[in-house]
């Protein structure tokens, strides 16, 4: 898992290069050009033009998910927007649903998430561009709730056949906050259309759980672990700038 | 520009494949006990007394073997209010010297508790009101039946003694 994401993001290094290059070749068709255009695009490159405006889009993780996993429906829109020249507000409101057939209990959890947040864009863009690889602190709540549909008692001991308990337990008013640290890229893939990835490492900060059961997922936060506070994540995002001005 | 977009989607369809870890329960987690029966000498309370015993359920379908055992741990179901074993002592011993091969029908009736232990462990039962019945053979090997403690939920102690 670790060696893959390294993978994407040596990948989207490789992307983002690729990109850069596009550009260079762009301005090597420039400077063939007469010199009195050269000497204007010197000062574009001076004072380039930088877009703000409101980038909204869907994940495609968990649409794909949702498609490829019998177990799991999810979807989720995001947006952010540009409030300082490296700093954007963003946030995210999703939902999702997702099905643990486990040999000791089969139960289902289903909810909806907000997360909100800063992102801090620590990518030096060549001219005229716009990608980002940023870094990103969130905050998250959800509220869910879990369906208990069977388990089996724990034994040991299998002198005795399994004592299976099929019952129908809504466990309700479930809530997690937590904390969220966002590592990302956001690639333009063509004007205005960006293709984003992004890793999530997250701390439990609450949650509220069932009395005689536990937590197993909170959407948004993912899987939940018994006595660890930390969890993980992933997104994959196909967004939209809406430019409202220029600088 | 479109090939690179081609190489992401390929990495999303792997990503989504990825898997989850499970929890395991480790096995030092106190799951459902099984109720723990100590054997003493007839004649004196304070010295255990080993024996060979064969612990059959009701309809002899199962049973569990135990030799020259002066303690023995056996489960309880979980999913009603009684279990009865026949215990049967000297099995295959038609000639010994003490309560040659003789079987005692044992009634254990409780009530069972079911508690949340972890995502991994999922549930427990432990066992309270702890009470035995023996329903004695033809020579009965059984002379008394002691119980110790009537909560059966670690294994930690003898919950019951028998004397023979």
């Amino acid at each position: 898992m670790k060696i893959l994401h390294r993978y994407i993001l040596a990948i989207s290094v490789f992307t983002l290069g690729i990109d850069t290059t596009v550009a260079q070749e762009n301005q090597g068709i420039v400077v063939e050009e007469p010199l009195e255009t050269r000497s204007s695009d010197t000062l574009v490159n001076k004072n380039p033009t930088e877009k703000y405006g409101l980038r909204a889009g869907i994940d495609l993780s968990k649409i794909l998910r949702s498609f490829l996993e019998d177990n799991y429906e999810g979807a989720a829109i995001m947006g952010d927007f540009r409030i300082k020249d490296r700093y954007y507000i963003a946030a995210e409101i999703g939902r999702e649903k997702k099905t643990f057939d486990e040999p000791i209990f089969d139960a289902t959890t289903q909810g909806a998430y907000l997360k909100a947040g800063i992102n801090y864009n620590a990518y030096n863009n060549w001219a005229g561009m716009s990608n980002l690889i940023y870094v990103g602190f969130h905050l998250g709540v959800s509220s869910f709730k879990t369906n208990l549909d069977s388990y089996t008692i724990y034994n040991p001991n299998n002198f005795f056949e399994p004592d299976l308990r099929t019952v129908s337990r809504e466990y309700s008013g479930l809530n997690a906050i937590w904390g969220e640290l966002q590592l990302g890229i956001q690639v333009e893939l063509l004007n205005n259309l960006y293709l984003g990835m992004n890793l999530q490492l997250k701390r439990m900060l609450s949650q509220k759980s069932p009395d005689d059961f536990t937590n197993i997922y909170a959407p948004g936060f993912n899987k939940v672990t018994f006595d660890n506070v930390y969890g993980a994540g992933y997104g994959y995002s196909i967004s939209y700038l809406l430019p409202i001005f220029k600088k | 520009m479109l090939k690179n977009g081609i190489v992401l989607i390929l990495l999303i369809v792997l990503i989504a494949y990825s898997c989850e870890r499970d929890d395991i329960c480790a096995a030092s987690t106190q799951t459902t006990p099984s109720i723990t029966i100590g054997f003493l000498s007839n004649e004196n309370a304070q010295e255990s007394k080993p024996l060979n015993i064969t612990v059959y359920t009701k309809d002899r379908s199962d049973s569990i073997p135990f030799s020259s055992a002066s303690s023995i741990s056996i489960p309880l179901r979980t999913d009603t209010t009684a279990t009865v074993f026949l215990f049967e002592k000297n099995p295959n011993n038609p000639a010994a010297a003490e309560d040659p091969e003789d079987v005692d029908t044992l009634t254990f009736s409780y009530t069972p508790q079911e508690v949340f232990i972890s995502r991994a462990c999922g549930y427990k039962v432990i066992f309270t009101n702890l009470d035995v019945r023996n329903r004695a053979g033809a020579t009965r090997w059984i002379d008394d039946i002691n119980i110790n403690l009537r909560t059966v939920e670690n294994e930690d102690t003898t919950q019951v003694y028998i004397s023979h």
